[in-house]
């Protein structure tokens, strides 16, 4: 899949200058391991961490939207902000989550490597299937170790991540439009 | 008429009574071994229960074969059919290799998930092929109750098999968008 240079998705995230989003790549650094949280009453320690990477992606993703969105006109735009939108409600109900089960929250960071360069509609199209794809690896991660309302949150993000990949790769003129096993591993 | 003998045979008697006892617990013992073997080995084991998951290995294989039919009657349809078709019989697969028993790999009755556009279920499913239109719009509504019924069997699966079920739930969502 993208295991490099897919630092906005999630994960391997990594500051970099104050320059525009397409500035060169320096190699991104490898995600810090959370802090490990105390176990809590209501998700073990695992639910916990997968929740925390959920919410790193998608600070990730709102990041990732800023540059995506600029880009796109007409319908396109309005799909974007409407999917940021979306974005931006899941980060508050993880942050919500998060501080219930007395966790740390990871805060956004200041920036983000982008994996491609962000200068026309194309450009803004595949960094949002990229987005896609990254975001559903760590959603699907978080099935195996949720349950309950966590799950359902992983599993109504992981549907969705797929969907929007499937919207962006359409979009773009990009074929076949969906995957078998959405945030699979390659 | 143990009671009319003299008492020296009365022991006679009684030793060959224990003999016939032990003869017969014996036999009884062969009989009983034997009968426990012939039982084990001659009548199969009850079939397992069946899996929480067969129902949506059934579901992958019959979304497969609504796309058969579909594409049957409207070929040019065929390349943008083909990978959701081709999604759902990896579903069945992975299905197959998730629930941990081979022999599901083979449907049970039925054609299979690979089967020809005319072996699709009668009865099971009868897509209104004439208009591509119509067809599509029916697969659209079938991937989506696809996807309700696979996010159930996510949300009441144990932690081993949730990924998987959710990915097969995510596959069908997105599906459904690519059919718009």
């Amino acid at each position: 899949m993208t295991r490099t240079g897919t630092p906005v998705g999630g994960g391997d995230r990594a500051r970099r200058g104050t320059d525009g989003p397409a500035a060169a790549p320096t190699p991104a650094t490898p995600t810090p391991p959370a802090a490990t949280p105390a176990a809590s009453a209501t998700a073990g320690v695992a639910a916990v961490r997968a929740l925390a990477d959920a919410l790193a992606a998608e600070h990730a993703a709102i990041f990732a939207y800023g540059a995506i969105g600029a880009m796109l006109a007409g319908e396109q735009a309005e799909a974007a902000a409407s999917a940021e939108l979306g974005h931006r409600a899941r980060r508050d109900a993880l942050v919500l989550r998060l501080a219930e089960l007395g966790a740390p929250i990871p805060p956004p960071e200041p920036t983000y490597l982008l994996p491609v360069e962000v200068t026309d509609a194309d450009g803004a199209r595949r960094l949002a299937v990229l987005v896609y794809e990254r975001a559903a690896a760590v959603w699907r991660a978080a099935l195996a170790v949720t349950s309950g309302t966590d799950r359902e949150l992983a599993l109504d993000s992981l549907i969705s991540c797929a969907v929007w990949a499937t919207r962006w790769r359409a979009a773009g003129g990009m074929a076949p439009t969906t995957v078998p096993f959405p945030g699979r591993p390659a | 008429m143990v009671f009319t003998v003299p008492v020296p045979q009365r022991g006679w008697v009684r030793q060959l009574s224990r003999r016939e006892l032990l003869a017969a617990a014996i036999a009884a013992g062969a009989g009983t071994a034997g009968a426990l073997s012939g039982c084990s080995l001659l009548r199969p084991d009850p079939p397992p229960p069946p899996d929480p998951l067969e129902p949506l290995l059934a579901g992958a294989r019959a979304l497969a074969r609504h796309y058969a039919t579909v594409t049957g009657a409207h070929p040019d349809l065929t390349g943008r059919l083909d990978p959701l078709a081709r999604a759902h019989a990896a579903h069945a697969a992975a299905l197959v290799e998730l629930i941990g028993r081979p022999e599901l790999a083979t449907p049970a009755a039925g054609p299979g998930g690979s089967g020809s556009a005319s072996s699709a279920g009668p009865g099971t499913w009868t897509p209104p092929v004439r208009d591509a239109d119509a067809a599509l719009a029916a697969l659209r509504e079938a991937e989506r109750e696809g996807r309700r019924e696979a996010a159930r069997a996510c949300l009441a699966a144990p932690p081993e098999r949730a990924a998987l079920v959710g990915s097969i739930a995510a596959a069908r969502a997105s599906h459904a968008e690519a059919l718009r």
